[in-house]
């Protein structure tokens, strides 16, 4: 039997020496120790965490131990990757032209026509298929990089590579002490005169997207980095739209033309009209308006196609035929059955062969000793859908483990971009840890399947330390002079309206939740505090924080434990805060990072002091556990709103939040005033001036007013203050003057009447103080008040509907007729 | 022969639709055996860009997009046609199909093209049970030709026609076990068991001639589309269109307006629309000689689901 091959191992020559460009790094990771480097790791694991927030599509974890690469060896990499890229494209030019590698019989006809990637579109590709291109290398046990997959529909990662070295910067700097790393931002920087070379305008400023399944896709967070460094709007399909031939962007001014749209998922799903469409929804027409040149995709979907597995048994042919080159960079061992012979290849040691499907990264895959039966049918009658690829044992390298420094199989992806006139390598990149269970080689790796989600940053050593080369900046358009919130998409400004939405519903359980633990355990039974009670308890159910009022005759006990089932996770606080999670991610690309981090690690902690508030046994302590989190809600409320009042810059949404908070606040206010009023027997002067109170307990207003009135409660003075006083931060009138602000930022003159029912609002208001003003009775006028106010609520949510339509689309998504185009193609999960 | 086709698809809305985008696979394409003398399409409302082209296989298409709220589409294609296949090689002068199902998969000068239609397609997989019926037509060493028209012949015979038993998205096995349908499931049938064979097959789209029952008028929009199979004979002769739901060769009674994979190729009409509800289907054709289209009654379009 054969010896299994000894892995390569990065860091020690076959001597057990210490590899020269290792030596420096090894001694300041041993100054630093394990325990160190552990805690260290942490914290950019929680640095991640907060970037992502708490969804999917977090970015993965980094360890503190980078592959170092010699400048030497990185150069040999790249220009083996730049040839490769050149053998990629005019393989695609051939296969959506005249397909002469099919007609000479260079490649074989099942690794094009059964790949989902090859894309049967209605006319030519006109441009470059690729202006991007990853590539995964093993270094395997003969010491060679052999390239386990061609990247170019899912090229991720990158945002990865970058967020690993500015963490890595950040908390490891003694690493870099007293060495030279090239720096990745040169590569970026090209990025992006690249993105605005092919947007071809000399004289606009170009519109750039990159279009992203959104905040559930396990790729968000590097969308999100993606979008950052490249000055690119975030889109959802559904913010796009093909409009007579060109793509637009649905932005909250009306539409805005995207010259340029960065694509990150399978080609097949891009255009569901042209195309068979699948789970993913796509832009229906993206094709037709790319064929007429009003938009350049990146990479063109139709490229996928270079991704099928078995191409690697074909590209020493390839290169010499497309180039005349002999190929530099080789694929990992690759056997096509239909040549080799079915039974020549089950002869082998059959567990150092991996079965692909030859056209498809998703089809099945598994190693051979283990294939079923089935599939071996399927291989004898069908060959040339399958390929071997040889399981190589990829190189090895130390990582920090949590009981100590341990080795681990390590995969690199580098990336390129094409800057016009040639191929240009990032020098860094990303390299992964490889899983215990077995993988085929440059098969998916995505935590479903098992994957670990370790990088590690990837550096590339400078030999002359005058050696970087700067990137030459092409001529840039001055770019004209932009305020106001540009191209706000309208799904950001809507997720920013309820964001404000919920922070303020939040906030609002959190006061009545504070006037409701005042009161348990307070009762002594008199009607009057009984009658108060149970005015809370209507107003907590009204708004969803209670299921019933049962609780206001109960024991103290009972009391205690129905109200700390607001704590519970179909309670309406975990409800809230996880929909503020889910639209705050939505929007990280919007906000600070300081904003963003805030939000989410005061949503985490928030959801956790809620978790552990729910520890019941005795009823004093929970009450006290009660209370804390009522502090810890209000706390969350404030921090956020002077958060978004002083961070947040100005057009990036915030006068959506704040209609969203204002309208909501405004509302809440008029309802539990018109709840309160609906009191029995409350024209009672005793009723009366309890419920006076509880209105300006219920809205911080105690102090304010007992500060200029005293003691003595009367409607009048207390209308005032709560409806028109603009003074006073906690009443309608000072909401109303914010949404006033809010909608003239938004549309200066005002013509869409929105500021007009604004002032409506305010005008009804006045009418109901000065009626109670005037009444001979103030308390008997006042009691008759609920209807009013309810009713002016609902010209607030009028006005709340009347914002939505204004500035947001209506976010369905289209219908197919005709047809039958959802076919399945299996898990649409992404990959990374 | 020359016909007169028309064919009217209508969808009328319970709601306007806002926005919509279409690509429809409604005009003849011209082939050996098959000149079109004029083709016309009409499509109301009037689309605010509309699109001419061809598609991956060649067919035509216009890619129609409409911008404005509307409450029905029409699409109305005209054409005058004039068919004469040739007819196919004798039998014996075929491959055995065996050479054939090699000469397709090793792809290369003489198969490339042909290779396309051998791999499975969103709606039309190589089926092993489909390929177990067929067998019994494909003996070892038989001439391609006879396969083929023994195969065609046994579906026409085995099968029943019968409308509104199957949907679109009815599987094989259950046409197979049902014994019955329309003609999309046993062209699907049909293609499944040849791709499962080794024999490339294609899916075609088109009409056929019907007559009135004896005795009765012609009644306008009273035809279908219609769908057959493509299957190739080898790189002498190439394709030959067969049609098991009549048991018949392709030869001066189909008028072809494409072909593709499978029906997801090549639907008539196809996209994607933004409002609408309720919405009704109504399609109508008509296939008629062209001297005797001046006897059509002018009628409104019968519903047809």
């Amino acid at each position: 039997m054969d010896m299994a091959p000894i892995p390569v191992d990065e860091m020690v020559d076959g001597h057990g020496g210490v590899r020269p460009h290792w030596r420096r790094l090894l001694g300041a990771i041993s100054d630093l120790g394990h325990r160190e480097l552990l805690e260290r790791g942490r914290q950019m694991a929680r640095a991640l965490h907060d970037q992502a927030g708490p969804v999917e599509g977090a970015a993965a974890g980094c360890d503190p131990v980078p592959l170092l690469l010699t400048a030497q060896e990185f150069a040999r990499l790249s220009e083996g990757m730049v040839q490769r890229a050149r053998v990629l494209e005019s393989t695609l030019r051939d296969l959506y032209g005249p397909r002469t590698l099919l007609a000479d019989g260079v490649l074989p006809p099942a690794l094009v026509y059964p790949a989902p990637n090859f894309l049967r579109m209605g006319g030519p590709v006109s441009g470059a298929f690729l202006d991007f291109y990853a590539v995964d290398l093993i270094r395997g046990p003969d010491g060679a990089w052999h390239v386990a997959a061609d990247r170019v529909a899912r090229a991720n990662g990158i945002g990865q590579a970058l967020e690993n070295r500015r963490q890595m910067t950040r908390m490891l700097p003694e690493l870099f002490a007293g060495r030279e790393v090239q720096p990745l931002s040169p590569f970026f920087d090209a990025w992006q005169d690249s993105l605005h070379r092919l947007a071809g305008l000399p004289d606009r400023n170009p519109g750039l997207a990159l279009l992203t399944p959104g905040p559930r896709g396990t790729l968000w967070a590097e969308h999100v980095i993606l979008a950052r460094e490249l000055g690119c709007v975030l889109a959802e399909a559904g913010d796009l739209a093909v409009r007579d031939g060109a793509l637009w962007l649905k932005t909250v001014r009306g539409l805005r033309p995207v010259d340029v749209l960065l694509l990150r998922q399978d080609g097949w799903t891009v255009d569901p009209l042209e195309l068979e469409g699948g789970g993913t929804p796509g832009i229906a027409g993206l094709l037709d308006a790319a064929r007429g040149g009003a938009v350049h995709l990146v990479n063109h979907p139709a490229s996928g196609l270079v991704e099928a597995p078995g191409l690697a048994a074909f590209m020493p042919a390839l290169a010499r035929r497309l180039i005349g080159e002999d190929l530099k960079l080789p694929d990992v061992p690759t056997l096509w059955p239909a040549q080799y012979g079915v039974d020549a290849l089950l002869s082998e040691d059959r567990s150092r062969w991996w079965l692909r499907d030859s056209a498809s990264t998703r089809g099945a895959s598994c190693r051979l000793d283990r294939a079923k039966d089935s599939m071996l049918a399927a291989l004898r009658r069908t060959p040339d859908r399958f390929v071997a690829v040889e399981a190589l044992a990829p190189s090895v390298m130390p990582s920090i483990g949590s009981a100590g420094i341990e080795p681990g199989g390590i995969v690199l992806r580098l990336f390129a971009l094409f800057d016009g006139g040639a191929w240009q390598v990032m020098p860094g990149g990303m390299a992964r840890l490889l899983p215990d269970s077995d993988l085929p080689p440059g098969g998916p790796m995505d935590r479903a399947r098992g994957g670990h989600s370790i990088t590690k940053d990837v550096w590339v050593t400078v030999e002359d330390s005058r050696n970087l080369v700067g990137i030459a900046a092409p001529p840039m358009p001055v770019l004209a002079i932009r305020r106001g919130q540009g191209d706000l998409p309208s799904r950001a400004a809507d997720d920013f309206f309820w964001l404000g939405r919920y922070l303020e519903q939040l906030e609002d359980a959190g006061r009545v939740l504070r006037v409701l633990t005042r009161r348990v355990g307070r009762i002594d039974g008199s009607p009057r505090e009984r009658a108060e009670l149970e005015t809370v308890l209507r107003l907590a159910v009204h708004i969803g924080l209670l299921q019933d009022e049962s609780m206001a005759g109960a024991g103290f006990a009972t009391q205690v434990r129905a109200l700390a089932a607001v704590t519970l996770d179909a309670g309406m606080p975990q409800r809230l805060l996880s929909e503020i999670a889910r639209v705050s991610a939505g929007l990280r690309d919007r906000m600070t990072v300081e904003t963003f981090e805030t939000i989410v690690q005061g949503t985490d902690a928030l959801r956790s002091q809620l978790r552990e508030a729910r520890v019941t046994g005795d009823a004093g302590r929970t009450l006290e556990r009660v209370g804390r989190v009522t502090d810890g809600l209000l706390r969350y409320g404030a921090t956020i709103s002077g958060l978004t009042a002083e961070n947040m810059v100005r057009s990036g949404g915030r006068q959506f939040l704040e209609l969203g908070r204002r309208v909501e606040r405004a509302g809440a206010i008029l309802t539990s005033m018109a709840l309160i009023l609906r009191q029995k027997d409350v024209a009672q002067r005793g009723r009366m001036e309890g419920a006076l109170r509880l209105m300006l307990e219920l809205s911080d207003c105690a102090i304010t007013y007992r500060s200029r009135y005293f003691a003595v409660f009367q409607p009048a003075p207390v209308l005032d203050l709560l409806l028109l006083d603009g003074g006073n931060p906690r009443g309608v009138a000072s909401q109303m003057a914010m949404v006033a602000d809010a909608l003239a930022d938004l549309e200066p003159g005002d013509g869409t009447g929105l500021a007009g029912a604004a002032a409506q609002v305010m005008e009804r208001l006045r009418g109901v103080v000065n009626d109670v003003l005037s009444a001979p009775q103030q308390d008997v006028a006042a009691a008759a008040l609920p209807e009013r106010l309810l009713a002016i609520h609902a010209g607030l949510r009028d006005l709340g509907q009347q914002i939505a339509r204004r500035y947001f689309v209506v976010l369905t998504s289209p219908r197919a007729v005709g047809g039958l185009r959802t076919v399945d193609r299996g898990e649409a999960t992404d990959e990374s | 022969m020359i016909y007169r086709v028309r064919h009217l698809t209508r969808y009328v809305y319970g709601s306007p639709v806002d926005l919509a985008a279409h690509i429809v696979h409604v005009t003849p394409r011209a082939l050996p055996g098959q000149a079109v003398h004029w083709t016309r399409l009409e499509v109301t409302p009037s689309p605010v860009r509309r699109v001419n082209g061809v598609d991956y296989f060649g067919n035509l298409i216009a890619w129609l997009y409409h911008e404005a709220p509307h409450d029905s589409f029409d699409v109305l294609a005209e054409s005058e046609v004039e068919v004469a296949f040739a007819p196919p090689p004798s039998e014996d002068a075929t491959l055995s199909w065996e050479d054939v199902a090699a000469l397709a998969r090793a792809g290369g000068a003489p198969a490339w093209q042909a290779a396309e239609f051998l791999f499975d397609s969103p709606m039309c997989a190589a089926n092993a049970a489909a390929g177990d019926y067929a067998a019994l037509s494909f003996t070892p060493g038989r001439s391609v030709l006879a396969a083929l028209l023994d195969l065609n012949m046994r579906i026409y015979t085995d099968f029943r026609f019968r409308a509104g038993v199957t949907t679109l998205s009815t599987p094989i096995e259950q046409v197979l076990a049902r014994r019955e349908g329309v003609c999309q499931d046993f062209t699907h049938l049909m293609i499944s068991a040849l791709r499962w064979i080794g024999v490339p097959a294609r899916y075609m789209s088109g009409y056929i001639r019907t007559r009135p029952p004896p005795g009765q008028a012609r009644r306008l929009g009273s035809d279908q589309s219609h769908a057959w199979v493509g299957a190739w004979l080898g790189p002498a002769y190439g394709w030959i269109g067969l049609d098991p739901t009549n048991g018949i060769v392709m030869r001066d009674e189909h008028v072809v307006l494409g072909w593709g994979r499978d029906y997801a190729d090549i639907s008539p009409v196809h996209g994607l629309i933004l409002g609408g509800g309720n919405d009704r289907l109504k399609v109508g054709v008509d296939l008629v000689p062209a001297e005797e289209w001046e006897d059509l009654p002018a009628e409104p379009v019968d519903e047809t689901p």
